[in-house]
């Protein structure tokens, strides 16, 4: 298209770290020409709180409270990786009920994550009533949360070997309800979002990153599985009891926003499905049930095996790390979340390095505004779902 | 033609009591003045609080309810919290013009309401440019609006105001070419000849059946006239904080608040005289008048009509407000270049198709489309 | 010319297709207008926390042996734990015990980790002061139990998801005092019975 060169000052505008939809506190600097972005500078570090070098002088128990705090909307998760490291590390087994309650919460929290984040994207471009709508759901999520864990964000559940405590009574009741009751709700959320010709437009062919480019930023989760790569560690490390259920990994070709957008509506409902098969296989079965068949069976039957423990053993206060190095990765809602863990023989990590998957896919940001609008700032850092307390940590 | 005539009566009772008629008439002036503004206000009050429960019904929340019955009192609550809140002027701004802006745009808002009727005489002024009138005035605002976001010494509030001035021009052509289409079709300006064109057949006679397509283009542009979402661009929240009243609180802020949903109140109004038939109920009240074989000057006659004229019309006018409620609660916002080329590529030709078809239709069907 | 009038079409098509959209979109909103709300009217209305909630912290002076167990597994060594090693009987002996609920996270390390059950999690969440320090609880202060919500006269107790009936969603709908979903193990013992004897 021709256009008339007009040679205006740019003007550089600051968004962030109070601006209203600025995901927590970042701080990007854009510089503007008239609507158009030129060019985009994220600052970071307003969130900073040394949660690598907190590792580093407390015993694993002593930091399990802190890592709900790094991505605070997947807290399942930070607290899977922190256990998952020394329990690699240290050869703990896991019991195999142990390991499906933490599917369950797992997939209950990348629900919610994803949830959370449907609400702001579609806040970020203007629409405040699906926010409302995702709250809802992910309360619901949060009470059987606070009902298994005592807790609706910041859990302390899992624990080295295993879980905190075996689901209460009733848990697996209402959790199935849930999922029978969340999966005509994705589809109001469709019907309200997906095919809206506003919402379309303004996402289609947005901040479109392709396959190869996706690879060589080193994304992760949706953002790597909505260009058009079927990455999903998943299934890729085979962790927890993953490979025992049915389920296929969630991708899309467009890499834009949209693919994004569809990646996690897709995975939302996967998980849920995910999470009906846990329940379902679980060993053991509900709480209540597995009680019955303890007091029937009495104190020396197969009830009482490892299989059907929801810990193996619980974790001394002195749990020792010991020496080795290893890295440790689960798929967190935003991706690849990993820890690197050196241990020397005490109860302190030596060095506990997190790899956030925010922190890697927001380094791509500046490249996809460039050349957009300034709406399209909110769009795309919307489809990038970052957590500042995970970026920063 | 029937209707009171308030004018007259109210001069005709005082110089039955011994004023000379230029004196009544001096008495009568500001009264309808006042009324107007009154009610406006109200309207727009009505407006917020209708706002705040529709949002809340549509999100499954409650919203206000503490503050009277249904917490109808809330935007009195908030008015007086605005009127007795400072003023905080930013550092830098321009004084005059950070004041001047509010005024403008709430001002120029009012003084639309001029001619728009509540009923076959309950307007201020009837005069010959009636439509016209109102689309010019009305576009007096960006300049309040551009004023404000250049006086505020804030980045947020220029683009804001720079959005609201490129918004307002994109969009008033549309809008004019609808109402010209109207202003075709009845041979007039005026709003009044405007609605009675529309009486003879009650619902059938509305003009919204005669021109669906400018109905259309006259609710989009309107929506973008007042700023609504999905056209809300120049104080998108999650762009530009608050655009281009980022920068005020207090007295100003409620102008513009105050100035924004008495738009919303016009714009109801006008797409109810323009296309919803005003005043007129959805059957011919003069026939049923006729048929019941009471005589068009009665008394009693005459004040129920007019009641159920300014119901019909407050009736018209809230239904539109409700669905642009409920559409701002339901839809994303547009992106400004996708918002120009609505209005230019879009809305423009069309409008102007429109325009096309109905002068051919009313050379080709003269009794329906007005000869 | 044609070519003109199909692209005429397609976009009148397009118009028509974002019209239905839009409007299926409000039509979701519609239906919402019509559900009850799900708010909590906090504080006419209450949630019932959990069985498990982790609250302010109860602690029992009596049970205390002075350990440091709830120091050590403390994230940030909270507790203070103040004692005189009592030579007579070799024993130590609790002098004062506080936790600043400033500064506790609820984490719930000390309480699990106690090993005379000394400490105990209750349901009381909403602690505000107007000075922080208020908030530094000594032993006394962490003996006290809080209300319940279901005891305070002037409050409508809600249920929680996980407690609800099988098939309710909704606290508001349900009665708080109706038995929640899942069978008690004795109940479902019983039934096993029965199907091995008919
Ligand atoms: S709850 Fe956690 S933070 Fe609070 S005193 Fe106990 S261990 Fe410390
Ligand atoms: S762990 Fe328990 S017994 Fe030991 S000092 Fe703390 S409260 Fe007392």
């Amino acid at each position: 298209m021709v256009m008339i060169e007009t040679k205006a000052e740019r003007m550089v505008i600051n968004m962030g770290p109070h601006h209203p939809s600025m995901h927590g506190v970042l701080r990007l600097i854009v510089t503007l020409d008239g609507e158009n972005v030129v060019d985009c500078e994220p600052v970071l570090g307003y969130l900073h709180r040394s949660m690598e070098k907190i590792a580093e002088n407390r015993t694993i128990i002593q930091y399990l409270p802190y890592v709900t705090r790094w991505d605070y909307l997947a807290t399942m998760f930070t607290e899977a990786i922190t256990v998952n490291a020394p329990e690699k590390l240290a050869n703990v087994p896991v019991p195999r009920r142990a390991s499906y309650i933490r599917m369950i919460m797992l997939e209950l929290s990348r629900i919610a994550s994803h949830l959370l984040w449907l609400g702001t994207f579609v806040a970020d471009i203007g629409a405040q009533t699906p926010f409302f709508y995702v709250f809802r759901e992910r309360e619901m999520i949060y009470d059987l949360f606070e009902a298994a864990t005592g807790m609706r964000m910041m859990h302390n559940y899992f624990r080295i070997g295993g879980v905190a405590a075996d689901l209460p009574y009733g848990w697996v009741d209402k959790c199935e309800d849930f999922c029978h009751y969340f999966l005509p709700m994705v589809d109001e959320y469709e019907r309200l979002v997906t095919n809206n010709p506003i919402f379309r437009r303004r996402v289609e062919g947005l901040g479109t990153i392709g396959r190869e480019e996706a690879i060589n930023w080193g994304l992760s989760g949706p953002m790597l599985r909505g260009s058009g790569i079927k990455w999903d560690l998943r299934k890729v490390d085979h962790y927890e009891l993953y490979d025992e259920l049915d389920w296929d990994v969630q991708w899309d070709t467009g890499g834009d926003c949209l693919a994004r957008y569809f990646v996690r509506v897709r995975e939302m409902r996967e998980s849920t499905k995910m999470v009906l098969q846990c329940l379902k296989q679980m060993p053991g079965g509900s709480y209540e049930n597995l009680e019955a068949q303890r007091m029937q069976a009495g104190p020396k039957s197969e009830w009482n095996s490892m299989d059907y423990q929801f810990i193996s053993k619980k974790p001394s206060p002195t749990f020792k790390v010991p020496s080795g190095e290893h890295y440790v990765r689960v798929e967190a809602p935003k991706g690849e979340l990993g820890v690197y863990l050196i241990g020397e023989d005490n109860v302190f990590p030596w060095r506990w390095k997190i790899r956030p998957p925010g922190f890697i896919n927001l380094q791509v940001l500046p490249q996809l505004v460039r050349g957009m609008k300034i709406a399209d700032i909110m769009a795309i850092l919307g489809s990038v779902d970052i957590i500042m307390g995970e970026v920063d940590r | 033609m029937g209707g009171i005539d308030l004018q007259r009566s109210l001069v005709e009772v005082l110089t039955g009591a011994g004023l000379s008629s230029g004196a009544a008439k001096a008495i009568w002036m500001p009264l309808p003045m006042i009324l107007i503004v009154l009610v406006v206000t109200v309207g727009a009050l009505v407006c917020t609080w209708l706002e705040r429960k529709i949002s809340a019904a549509a999100q499954q929340r409650i919203g206000p309810e503490y503050a009277g019955p249904f917490g109808i009192l809330i935007p009195v609550a908030d008015v007086a919290k605005l009127v007795i809140k400072q003023g905080t002027p930013p550092a830098k701004s321009d004084p005059l013009l950070y004041t001047l802006g509010p005024a403008i745009v709430f001002i120029s808002v009012f003084l639309c309401f001029l001619v728009v009727p509540f009923g076959q005489n309950l307007l201020i002024s009837n005069i010959g440019t009636g439509i016209f009138f109102v689309i010019a005035i009305s576009s007096i605002a960006p300049i309040g609006l551009l004023m404000a976001g250049y006086a505020s010494n804030n980045k947020y509030s220029l683009l804001g105001g720079l959005r609201a001035a490129a918004q307002s021009i994109s969009y008033e052509i549309p809008l004019a070419l609808a109402a010209l289409a109207i202003a075709m079709m009845s041979n007039s300006l005026s709003t009044i000849d405007i609605v009675s064109q529309q009486a003879d057949y009650g619902l059938l006679s509305w003009n919204i059946l005669r021109q669906p397509i400018g109905f259309v283009i006259f609710v989009i542009a309107a929506l973008a006239e007042c700023e609504r979402l999905p056209f809300d661009l120049p104080e998108a929240e999650e762009e530009l904080v608050a655009g281009y009243q980022t920068e005020y609180t207090g007295m100003r802020f409620a102008l513009f608040y105050g100035g924004s949903y008495a738009n919303l109140v016009l714009a109801g109004m006008l797409v109810s005289i323009l296309y919803l038939g005003g005043w007129e109920l959805p059957f011919p009240i003069d026939q049923v008048g006729d048929m019941l074989g009471i005589a068009p000057s009665t008394a009693w006659w005459q004040i129920i009509t007019a009641m159920l004229g300014i119901t019909a019309i407050l009736l018209k006018t809230y239904f539109f407000v409700f669905t642009a409620i409920l559409l701002r609660w339901s839809v994303p916002r547009v992106r400004i270049d996708q918002l120009l080329d609505l209005g230019w590529k879009f809305l423009l030709p069309i409008g102007l198709f429109n325009l096309l078809l109905t002068a051919a239709l009313k050379l080709a069907l003269p009794s329906w489309f007005g000869g | 010319m044609l070519k003109f009038l199909s692209k005429v079409g397609a976009y009148a098509k397009d118009a028509v297709q974002a019209a239905k959209y839009i409007g299926q979109g409000m039509g979701v909103t519609f239906d919402h207008m019509r559900r009850r709300p799900i708010t909590v009217q906090y504080p006419y209305e209450k949630l019932i926390p959990s069985e498990r909630f982790r609250g302010r912290i109860h602690f029992e002076f009596d049970k205390c042996i002075s350990c440091e167990v709830c120091v050590r597994v403390c994230p940030i060594n909270l507790p203070v734990v103040d004692y005189k090693f009592n030579s007579e009987y070799k024993k130590k002996e609790l002098k004062s015990y506080s936790i600043d609920f400033g500064v506790c996270i609820f984490c719930g390390n000390c309480v699990e980790y106690c090993p005379t059950n000394a400490l105990s999690m209750t349901e009381e969440y909403d602690l505000s002061t107007y000075d922080r320090h208020e908030l530094n609880f000594d032993s006394v202060a962490l003996g006290r139990l809080p209300t319940k919500v279901t005891e305070d006269p002037l409050v409508t107790p809600i249920r929680e998801l996980a407690y609800l009936p099988k098939g309710a969603m909704e606290g508001h709908q349900v009665d708080h005092r109706q038995r929640r979903a899942g069978q008690r193990p004795e109940e479902l013992m019983a039934e096993s019975k029965e199907g091995t004897e008919a």
